[in-house]
């Protein structure tokens, strides 16, 4: 694993707005950076990444098959109790997940360690499938890149087929997409999965989250008509604090992520996940903030709020000593500690490795650069290949 | 893990003599790269209905003028529609709720119809469908279906104060009518011309998104770029 320092393309932010990518840019800022690349051997990405993630992913789900039949983990997870019907009757009907993303402190030297896995509202979808496949494809073209590299990339294959797999499986012709209309990342990642649907072969309306209805026990959309499947860039746990959480377990809508979801895109998860496999070679001991046993870490770790999302209110502690800390408005749920593993830096960048799940594998690689310890919404977005 | 979420299977059992490639073969775009997300509009359709023959009419006096039915026929009709509508007319928490839905215009204040809707905003009685000579379908009352984002993709032109003929109607269950312009016949799926709405339905919105704009508020960055919801 290499970081290549390169000229950026004159003409990306053309390629861009011909693609549809127009959060290339944040506060001023670029978010996509192609001033340089990422090169991984062959074996780094298959052996070190990809299967490492599908081990990690089927870890995962053998602790959701226990979580949702064990009210103590679901109480750990500061689930309300008013949704554990629905998240175990998801579960228990085989209601099919789409995507997820597995963070991965990985440097190309030792095993990946999963740091968290979102596994429920995940970004960077469209840039890691479309623009960074583009950008490929255009090095190569332009013989910018060397004849024959390759992306861990089969992201956009793999998310049409899922959908028309989740349409078979959940026997619907129609899946609804809902988000704040208004966040432009979150927007434009729902645009491309509905786009994704529609080559699945089915009809992909938009609908802002709150303008979704509730009719008697259905879910419906603006027109009144029920919603047979929805898509929802939403968390879980929000849905739940809302005023119509209550009425999920009742609604026959089907969702994408499915409620079974909220037990793996917590962060509680790394505690359970370390109490299950301890010792996994691709895990960090972790513990809950009230669990005596967080001792053993030490004076160095990360402290990490269970509900929280682009890093914010995580704290970083090196030898008794805070190394890093984010702000934000998480952390009212509780916290877990988890054993430090810090980003590797390449030219004094932090870089996050993010490996795509789509359906139950591996999919693909997302890489973001941060200046600090800590990856936040301010992170670029740089792109990979794999070396002929 | 039983029969939860299933490992899909089509991984490549060809054995192949040159290195497999990583990524995608080809990527292409329909919407994204085009006309924008603001193309979406696509009907809901349900081809294993069967459908049925039915009249719409504004008033009991279009019913009596066309003369498919007998003018006692149109009277009853429209008559126990409007008994109907009293007792299964869709209830909107607010006034705003109702007009997104059945346009401006289109609904009047609960206490108007029933007391025991008051407090209430229910559409007006636009029309009413009845079953043609020889049809034992029954009288069902009609709102006009006028949904704010339908009333914009069609210019706005339609739908306003004079009853959503532009887009039809709808009835209490919900179901869209749409009436061939200056024609009274309709086809409706059976399970919508035979199954009138028996009780009134309480629409609620809002009731998503309410803790995610709370978060963002109170974090500013750090909730993902611009206040979304992704991670």
């Amino acid at each position: 694993m290499r970081r290549v320092a390169t000229p950026e393309r004159p003409d990306w932010r053309t390629h861009a707005a011909r693609a549809g990518f127009h959060f290339h840019s944040f506060d001023g800022a670029p978010y996509w950076d192609e001033s340089a690349y990422y090169a991984f051997g062959l074996a780094e990405i298959e052996e070190e990444i990809e299967a490492p993630s599908r081990a990690l992913h089927d870890l995962c789900l053998a602790f959701a098959a226990r979580a949702v039949e064990d009210e103590r983990i679901l109480a750990s997870l500061r689930i309300p109790e008013h949704a554990w019907d629905a998240i175990r009757a998801s579960w228990r009907r085989g209601d099919p997940a789409l995507y997820g993303r597995l963070d991965l402190s990985y440097g190309g030297t030792g095993p990946a360690k999963l740091l968290e896995y979102n596994a429920d509202t995940p970004t960077a979808l469209y840039e890691s499938a479309v623009f960074q496949w583009l950008w490929l494809e255009d090095g190569l073209a332009r013989g910018r890149l060397p004849a024959g590299s390759d992306q861990f990339n089969a992201l956009h294959e793999r998310l049409v087929a899922r959908l028309a797999a989740i349409g078979r499986r959940l026997g619907t012709s129609s899946l609804a997409f809902a988000s704040f209309p208004d966040a432009p990342e979150d927007r434009g990642t729902v645009a491309y999965l509905q786009d994704c649907a529609l080559q699945a072969g089915l009809a992909a309306p938009f609908l802002p989250v709150e303008a979704i209805g509730l009719d008697g026990d259905r879910f419906v959309d603006e027109a009144g008509s029920p919603i047979d499947a929805l898509f929802k860039l939403y968390p879980w746990e929000w849905i739940f604090a809302d005023p119509f959480g209550r009425a999920v377990g009742a609604a026959p809508t089907r969702f994408i992520e499915p409620p079974w979801k909220a037990v793996l895109s917590n962060k509680g998860l790394l505690a359970h996940l370390w109490a299950m496999a301890p010792g996994h070679p691709n895990l960090l001991p972790a513990y809950f903030e009230e669990d005596p046993d967080k001792a053993a870490l030490g004076a160095s770790f990360v402290k990490k709020p269970l509900y929280a999302r682009e890093g914010a209110n995580v704290l970083i502690v090196e030898d008794g000593a805070v190394a890093a800390r984010a702000e934000g408005p998480y952390g009212a749920e509780g916290f877990v500690r988890q054993g430090l593993a810090p980003l590797p830096r390449f030219e004094g960048r932090h870089v996050l490795v993010g490996s795509w799940i789509v359906g139950d594998e591996p999919a693909g690689l997302c890489l973001r650069e941060a200046d600090g310890l800590i990856t936040t919404d301010r992170a670029r977005f740089v792109p990979h290949v794999i070396d002929p | 893990m039983g029969d939860a979420p299933g490992r899909d299977p089509g991984k490549d059992a060809e054995a192949e003599s040159v290195r497999r490639m990583k990524r995608s073969a080809t990527i292409s775009l329909v919407l994204v790269a085009g006309a924008g997300a603001a193309a979406f509009g696509l009907a809901r359709l349900d081809p294993s209905q069967r459908e049925e023959d039915a009249l719409v009419y504004g008033t009991v006096g279009a019913c009596i003028a066309e003369g498919r039915r007998k003018p006692e026929d149109c009277t009853a009709a429209e008559a126990a529609a409007r008994r109907a509508y009293a007792a299964t007319a869709p209830r909107y928490e607010t006034l705003a709720d109702c007009e997104r839905h059945h346009g401006r215009g289109g609904c009047v204040p609960g206490a108007t119809v029933t007391a025991e809707a008051q407090d209430r905003s229910l559409p007006a009685m636009a029309a009413f469908m009845l079953g043609p000579e020889g049809q034992d379908l029954p009288a069902q009352p009609l709102y006009a279906h006028a949904p704010e984002e339908e009333r914009e993709a069609q210019g706005g032109a339609h739908g306003g104060s004079h009853g959503g003929h532009g887009l039809g109607y709808c009835t209490g269950t919900g179901a869209r009518i749409v009436p061939v312009s200056g024609s009274s016949r309709v086809h409706v799926p059976s399970t919508v011309a035979r199954a009138p709405a028996t009780a009134p339905r309480l629409i609620a919105r809002g009731g998503f998104g309410g803790t995610g704009r709370a978060v963002a508020a109170a974090g500013g960055h750090g909730t993902g770029h611009a206040g979304g919801s992704g991670g």
